[in-house]
């Protein structure tokens, strides 16, 4: 586990292994990777969708702070310790 | 994922033949004891219901999955369905022209069997030579970027 948060800079996109859909029993969104998935809430889908491997995390923030009307500087420590948990968990990666 | 009563995953044994002979494998080898296999019109209907009852993860297995020659077919069936899916194989018999054609019929990633870190015993705990091919297809998986 890496205690640093992510550099604003770093655009996340998903891993290779992973797919992003919509679980239709529940109407959430799930990531899913080599048997495992992981049931996401609202905000967490909404930060993957986010992460196409062309947006900087400070683009992202941004983009969240229009769509959920919210403060960046609440979002920005939710979005960073949402993504550095993906990070570690080798499910995002940093683009190149 | 959850404790909620409901379908995540369809393991889809695609066939009883395999080019392995494992010491511990536990499926049938007596084939002619077991003819009928799903056709691929029923593969892909059995695909569709699981899918109907909530199924996101499909697993191809065997058997050897390789040896079904509509397996390219039954991937991409799975893939209209948005299915994660999943080939869980020996690695035998595979070229990598048709680890590329899997994938661009939607295949989501690669397991693959290794029955020891060391050639020989891998060799002899799969009843036949096969850990070279194995490495070659860990490699073609890797650089398809199928795990």
């Amino acid at each position: 586990m890496s205690a640093e948060a992510p550099s604003l800079e770093l655009r996340p996109k998903l891993a290779p292994k992973c797919k992003l859909r919509l679980d239709p029993k529940t109407a959430k969104y799930i990531l899913l990777y080599p048997e495992k998935g992981l049931l996401l809430n609202a905000t967490g889908a909404a930060i993957l969708k986010h992460c196409d491997g062309t947006q900087s995390l400070s683009a992202i923030i941004a983009a969240l702070a229009v769509e959920f009307q919210s403060n960046s500087d609440v979002l920005r420590v939710e979005v960073l310790g949402f993504v550095q948990g993906l990070l570690d968990r080798g499910l995002l990666q940093a683009a190149p | 994922m959850s404790t909620e009563d409901r379908l995540y995953t369809l393991i889809a044994e695609l066939t009883y033949l395999c080019p392995l002979r494992c010491v511990y494998c536990s499926n049938p080898t007596d084939l002619a004891a077991h003819p009928d296999r799903l056709s691929t019109t029923d593969w892909l209907r059995v695909f569709k219901q699981a899918a109907e009852l909530g199924a996101l993860q499909l697993n191809l297995s065997g058997g050897e999955p390789l040896l079904r020659r509509d397996l390219e077919e039954l991937v991409a069936g799975a893939h209209a369905l948005d299915f994660y899916s999943n080939l869980i194989t020996s690695g035998l018999p595979l070229t990598r022209e048709r680890l590329v054609r899997l994938k661009t019929a939607g295949l989501s990633s690669v397991q693959l069997s290794i029955q020891d870190s060391d050639p020989g015993p891998s060799d002899r705990l799969a009843g036949r030579e096969s850990f070279e091919q194995k490495l070659e297809v860990a490699r073609w998986v890797k650089e398809l970027e199928l795990r």
